[in-house]
């Protein structure tokens, strides 16, 4: 059956000649179902043979992806890759080669350099130019104003900062000479240079500035930032030394500014002529550039593409054991039986068309190595094989979880979940992220809506259930409805005002009406009574024993088929059938008990008595002597003849199941081991092979038997029999103590399906009925809102979190702990799906 | 609408599931498909088989809450 069991494997050796290996192993990448083997583990990676093409892909690599980047910086769209498929292309279809590509790219990262040196210089030159031009109008604009300041203030003027420095440009006859520096800065910077320049000098300065409006290119860095130009005002030489360096320091570009008023203006004019002329050039060389990129943003993907599968290629191959003197190359690889075939063709036409004078050789070998386990799952099984993954990859061949929990995951989940709204609204949700799986698969999205993508068929099964356990609920986001007729309840015939008021209703309640139970699910006239919560409880709680002790016994009877399948009668004598005896006997017992109790018409029988006494006091299951006159204390408990004589009986196969479970098992084991050791030794002669392990004769045939001696020194190990006893102990004791913790475990059914009701309820009565109460027509928008938004918050996202982080426990510890050893690991085949350059989103 | 008609019923229902996929599903497919209907319906039953059964003869009586008036 699909799915219950891993694929079968077969170890399969590829001996090709080397001629053909590259296109063999690009074939067989192609068909994706093959699993190398590493033959070179202990050679480093630089040494093994093909490192030099791994070497040199690496290296074209980086060049795309260099073009890449570079294309990014201007905005130029990469063509996304024209897909193909694995399977699509022969290996003659090639069009590019990586010789090609490698000569191709070194062109055109060295033309792409160039281009890139000239703009670069260009564009430092500009934005300089420009920044000069903008310090010749502002500070012109400041030496203006000031000798505007002081024309009004007479030419007198005291020793002011501002005089001073233009009575140092216009008359040049100052005691001391006043120098200036104009620069360009960063205007966030602007405070603390001014602070600095202060303490620096003393106090000994002056500094004017004026902010750019809008922003300007740093010719450095070449990025868009806010500046500032700014002049500086000192006095020596000394002062100039030092707030050069300060300048350095602040990054303050500085540039030349004549003092004479016509000088600034011609060099103005020659700045703008210039930029005039450099714009020209800038933009032809942006199109020089941009040209380049463009012309590689073509096929980009493509070659990046190419790369990445050459270097998968030569990266398997460097798996391969190359043998020199034949020159061939030898392969290992798990393949799945359903695969061989095609494998095998595809090896034949890799063959005929790289013209290899001597044909590939592909032998299956036996090997006692475990294979890898491999499931083929399609887009609806995959989620759930990916739930029973994360607990543990499924030994090979092992009974695999997945089939049922793929029904029994959405189902448990809806068991805590159940509600026919909530059961919609995530059935929406579900069919929404279905529908459109193509659209949303390829466009990118964000983590949480992804992992709610990935689960998308999860989701919907989930939903389903819901809306199915809502209807046995009968609740609809807490709503009661009555779908399946009006309630079996009457008022009680035997109140006098049964057919007026029915005041009995309010005090000792309605009573059937003869009729049987509600058709299908939970009778209407439970919800809001003043009992719904006894009834519920006592209904949820024996209805997750139930469940649990049914999907328990799925469980061990799971175990069962392993045994089977691997013929192991020794666990089946004494795992499987204690196990089967012992949870039946109690947990068993105690799910009959129950069906009895709801069978019988009036029993009042305390069922955690019964169980509890079951131990205490055997064989009393009525309290004999405990009553009134010697009689027997609770004769309710006994709910069928002779149930004293089969509980006694049932806790005897239960006391005797432990020690079966504990002891037989490892003691078979070692006679088991010591019959066939002493078999061995006493015979004198083997018939059978030899081993390569056997230490004390005939040493030399191991040279003959090399090839195996590796698989088979694993296997074979001495017989430790403490530690197989300390195993089964803890294997016993923890299915003993686990029978009762797990049982228990299971009540989170209850609890998790009581909270949602409880919470659905409080928000719809409280919030959104006593809103409406209130007749406003603002509160009632208001009260819907609020319950909305709780629904969806609360109830839908959070509460199914949590449901399904209770299902997937149940499934993880509760179910597979029962048969699921999970020791395995998983097939990853060599394929070219999914090949992405790690720095993608870098 | 006793217990055995309803029960009778899902049977009724696999049984349709059952003659589904017999007929549309691929044979390799089939016994797959089986258990999945299978359980699932196995699982509806059960539950609904519950809540039928706790209903049968029940211990606790409604009571209804007084009316504020």
């Amino acid at each position: 059956m699909e799915l219950f069991r891993s694929e079968r494997m077969s170890l399969a050796r590829v001996i090709v000649p080397e001629e053909a290996a590259r296109d063999t192993i690009e074939r067989v990448g192609e068909l994706g179902v093959m699993q190398f083997q590493d033959l070179n583990s202990d050679t480093p990676a630089f040494k093994r043979a093909y490192s030099t093409q791994i070497r040199r892909a690496d290296e074209l690599l980086r060049r795309l992806r260099y073009f890449r980047d570079e294309a990014r910086r201007a905005t130029i769209a990469v063509a996304r890759s024209r897909r193909r498929n694995a399977t699509g292309r022969g290996s003659g279809a090639t069009t590019t080669t990586t010789d090609e590509l490698d000569h191709v790219t070194e062109e055109l990262e060295r033309d792409l350099a160039q281009a890139l040196k000239n703009y670069e210089r260009l564009m430092r030159t500009h934005s300089e130019l420009m920044e000069l031009q903008l310090v010749l109008e502002k500070a012109g604009g400041i030496f203006e104003e000031k000798m505007a300041e002081l024309d009004a203030a007479g030419s007198s003027g005291r020793s002011g900062d501002g005089a001073s420095a233009s009575s140092n440009s216009a008359a040049g006859a100052s005691a001391v000479r006043l120098g200036f520096i104009t620069g360009v800065i960063l205007t966030n910077k602007v405070i603390s240079f001014e602070r600095i320049l202060f303490r620096a000098t003393r106090g000994n300065m002056f500094l004017k500035q004026s902010q750019i409006l809008g922003t300007v290119v740093d010719p450095t860095t070449g990025e868009k930032c806010e500046k500032t130009v700014c002049v500086v005002f000192f006095a020596g030489e000394r002062a100039r030394e030092k707030i050069i360096k300060i300048c350095e320091a602040f990054n303050v570009n500085r540039y030349p500014f004549p003092e004479d008023y016509t000088r600034q203006r011609q060099m103005y004019a020659e700045c703008t002529a210039r930029l005039v002329e450099l714009q020209s050039t800038l933009d032809a060389s942006t199109q020089h550039r941009d040209d380049v990129l463009r012309k590689v943003g073509d096929s980009l993907e493509d070659w990046i593409q190419i790369v990445l599968r050459e270097k998968a290629i030569y990266h398997t191959m460097s798996m391969c054991s190359v043998d020199v003197t034949r020159k061939v190359l030898v392969a290992q690889a798990w393949i799945p039986d359903y695969a061989l075939s095609s494998v095998q063709t595809a090896l034949t036409d890799a063959n005929h068309s790289s013209l290899a004078s001597v044909g590939t050789i592909f032998q299956q070998i036996e090997t006692k190595e475990s294979p890898p386990t491999h499931f083929q799952t399609n887009k609806v099984t995959s989620v759930f094989q990916g739930i029973v993954d994360a607990y543990g990859v499924a030994s090979y061949r092992e009974v695999n979880p997945t089939v049922f929990t793929i029904v029994t995951f959405p189902f448990l989940f809806a068991v805590m979940f159940g509600d026919f709204g909530h059961g919609f609204l995530m059935l929406f949700a579900a069919l929404y992220l279905v529908m459109n799986e193509k659209k949303l698969a390829a466009s990118g999205l964000n983590e949480i809506i992804q992992m709610a993508f990935d689960g998308r068929y999860a989701i919907l099964l989930m939903s389903i259930f819901s809306i199915y356990t809502g209807l046995l609920y009968n609740e609809c986001f807490s709503v009661p409805m009555n779908w399946f007729g009006a309630s079996k309840y009457v008022c009680d015939p035997n109140d006098p005002t049964a057919s007026t008021t029915c005041d009995s209703a309010y005090k000792t309640g309605l009573v059937n009406n003869g009729d049987g139970a509600y058709a299908f699910g939970v009778d209407p006239i439970w919800h809001g009574s003043r009992s719904e919560l006894p009834f519920l409880n006592s209904l949820k709680m024996k209805m997750s024993i139930l469940m649990g002790v049914t999907q328990m016994m799925l469980g061990i009877f799971m175990s069962f088929l392993n045994q089977v399948y691997t013929n192991d009668k020794l666990s089946m004598y004494c795992e499987f059938f204690p196990q089967v005896i012992f949870l039946g006997a109690l947990f068993g017992y105690l799910s009959l008990l129950i069906l009895i109790k709801w069978c019988t018409p009036g029993s009042t029988a305390d069922l955690y008595h019964v169980m509890i006494y079951m131990f205490l006091s055997p064989g009393n299951v009525d309290c004999a002597g405990e009553g009134e006159n010697g009689g027997p204390g609770c004769p309710e408990n006994v709910l069928f003849p002779g149930q004293a004589g089969f509980q006694n009986f049932l806790l005897f196969l239960a006391f005797v199941a432990v020690p079966v479970m504990l002891f037989p098992k490892p003691y078979i084991l070692k006679k088991r081991h010591e019959a066939s050791r002493g078999g061995v030794r006493r015979g004198g002669v083997r018939y059978a092979r030899l081993d390569a392990e056997d230490d004390d004769d005939e040493a030399f045939l191991q040279a003959s038997d090399a090839e195996n001696s590796s698989p088979s020194a694993e296997e074979e190990e001495e017989f430790d029999f403490g530690e197989i006893m300390v195993h089964q102990g803890i294997h016993t004791i923890e299915f003993v103590l686990g029978a009762v913790s797990n049982t228990a475990s299971y009540l989170r059914l209850w609890a998790l399906s009581l909270a949602h009701a409880q919470l659905s309820a409080v928000f719809w009565d409280r919030v959104f009925m006593g809103a409406v109460a209130s007749g406003n027509v603002v509160a009632i928008v208001m009260g819907f809102a609020v319950w909305a938004f709780a629904t969806i918050g609360v109830l839908m996202l959070m509460e199914s979190l949590s449901a399904f982080l209770h299902a997937l426990r149940l499934h993880w510890v509760e179910f597979n702990n029962k048969f699921f050893k999970g020791a395995g690991y998983a097939f990853v085949p060599f394929t070219f799906v999914g090949l992405s350059d790690k720095s993608d989103d870098a | 609408m006793g217990f055995w008609f309803t029960t009778l019923a899902f049977a009724a229902l696999e049984g349709v599931f059952y003659a589904y996929v017999q007929g549309s599903a691929p044979a390799a497919r089939r016994s797959f498909l089986h258990v999945m209907y299978g359980t699932s319906v196995f699982c509806c039953w059960f539950m609904w088989a519950v809540i039928y059964m706790a209903q049968m003869t029940p211990l606790v009586r409604p009571v209804l809450q007084a009316k504020e008036s």
